[in-house]
């Protein structure tokens, strides 16, 4: 057994034991729990966090302010196991959970709900709804305003957005230069890059690949005179192994011209969105003045 | 989602109160809703601590076969094609993809290790390329094989089951644009 498998049948054996204690053992509390989800969560074993928050939430009455919190709690940690349709579950779980507490007794998840969102959309690199998002946030939570905008320009930077990009950091005169910066780049064409790769390696040197350019002419170099040598000796059966192999490095040439000169392209878009991105990252806290479990952004 | 239906099968103990049972359906909902998302282990767990809790009767927690479960019908439905479940001809176009990499992977790969540093490996990245392009996974390995670690290394860090971290490096990365 691996120290991880050793880790993880402790991790249940804790949850099995503090939720199933015999009954001469009190229950444990509430908080009890929520520090074992914490300190699963801690040793990585997120997926296991995130269901000590949902059971915990199986044990709540429906209406009760703790909920909305706790389902919150589960998505952050799928977020941090990088299980974004459980967390997007999660997410929706929160919201309607919310939309049943009675509006006096619940905690305000819009802001944590909406940066979760943002952070799955970003997982799943779907720039156009985290811009989406993070306008939102920024509308919805003033104190995260600054820190969302600049996550919305660079997230319209990567989707190549640029009017709404600069549009979203017009106050920041330096993130605003970064993104007339990437407007004014030249960009690499990948329909010349395909053409340019009937060359064998010249795709690749059109977007400044001069590496791959070499070993790309190299292995047609040599495929393709063996190939042709084998056809001069009638040697036609290694003559279709080695045409085989020619034909694949070939075509990988054409199709890694165009593929540069996608990767040149999006690196551009990279660095553009680097240069616009916030500094820091905002966390999900327990939000202690609250009687109830809830979540909230902090800075 | 044979465990759905099992969770279905199990049944609260004699004298719980109202309180209680609503509970127990909670966590039993919960368990359900696991199972649907494919975490059968996790599903288990909670039904394994409702029944240390002596919530649930014993006795009730025995394995039906799904298909003794008519009233499920989440479980008496034929499972659904995966998604981008490739067609007879895409199929039949992996056919060599499949050939090569059985070779390597029978002959090849057990003299040489496990050298890739990249997530999907080479013969993952060929199978999956093939399986959604068809032919058009060939010239995909070949630029694979071609690019050198800057291009191909990607900050992104992916950890494997064993505990290695491997750069990503997806199909979806070279194929977005198709």
């Amino acid at each position: 057994m691996t120290a991880a498998a050793h880790l993880r049948a402790a991790a249940i054996a804790a949850a099995a034991f503090l939720t199933a204690a015999p009954a001469c053992l009190a229950a444990p509390s509430a908080g009890a729990r929520v520090s074992l989800a914490s300190s699963l969560r801690a040793s990585g074993e997120y997926s296991l966090a995130s269901l000590e928050y949902r059971r915990l939430a199986a044990d709540l009455d429906p209406g009760d302010p703790s909920l909305p919190g706790l389902f919150l709690a589960a998505a952050d940690s799928y977020l941090a196991g990088g299980e974004f349709t459980r967390m997007g579950r999660m997410i929706d779980a929160a919201e309607d959970c919310a939309t049943a507490v009675p509006g006096e007794s619940r905690g305000d998840i819009s802001a944590a709900a909406l940066y979760l969102r943002l952070r799955r959309a970003e997982g799943l690199r779907d720039w156009p709804s985290a811009a989406g998002y993070a306008e939102e946030l920024a509308r919805e939570a003033p104190e995260a305003a600054t820190w969302a905008s600049c996550k919305a320009a660079a997230f319209h930077v990567r989707s190549g957005d640029l009017a709404s990009a600069k549009a979203a950091v017009a106050d920041d005169p330096d993130r605003a230069a970064a993104v007339d910066g990437l407007a004014s780049a030249t960009r690499k064409s990948p329909r010349l890059g395909g053409i340019l790769g009937i060359v064998p390696g010249l795709g690749y040197a059109y977007s400044g690949e001069y590496g791959n350019m070499f070993r790309s002419m190299f292995l047609n170099g040599i495929f393709g005179w063996a190939m042709f040598e084998c056809a001069d000796h009638d040697r036609w059966g290694l003559f279709s192994i080695t045409a085989f192999f020619e034909l694949t490095w070939y075509t990988g040439s054409i199709y890694g011209g165009i593929d540069a000169a996608h990767r040149y392209n999006r690196s551009l878009d990279a660095a553009a969105a680097e240069s616009v991105e916030p500094q820091g990252r905002p966390r999900l806290v327990r939000d202690a003045a609250l009687d109830f479990f809830s979540l909230r952004l902090e800075f | 989602m044979a465990l759905a239906a099992l969770l279905l099968a199990l049944a609260a103990g004699p004298g719980a109160t109202a309180a209680q049972d609503a509970r127990v359906a909670r966590h039993l909902a919960l368990a359900r809703e696991l199972a649907e998302e494919g975490a059968d282990a996790e599903a288990a767990l909670v039904i394994g601590c409702l029944a240390a809790e002596g919530a649930l009767d014993a006795d009730a927690a025995e394995c039906r076969p799904a298909s003794q479960d008519a009233g499920d019908a989440s479980v008496a439905a034929p499972p659904a094609p995966p998604e981008g479940q490739p067609g007879a001809v895409r199929r039949m176009a992996t056919l060599p993809a499949r050939a090569i990499v059985a070779f390597y992977r029978k002959f090849v790969g057990p003299a040489i290790g496990a050298r890739c540093v990249l997530e999907p490996s080479c013969s993952r990245y060929f199978l999956e390329a093939c399986r959604r392009h068809g032919l058009l996974g060939f010239p995909m390995i070949a630029d694979r094989f071609v690019r050198e670690p800057p291009e191909s290394h990607s900050d992104r860090l992916v950890r494997r089951p064993d505990g290695t971290w491997r750069h990503a490096d997806p199909v979806s990365d070279h194929d977005w644009w198709f």
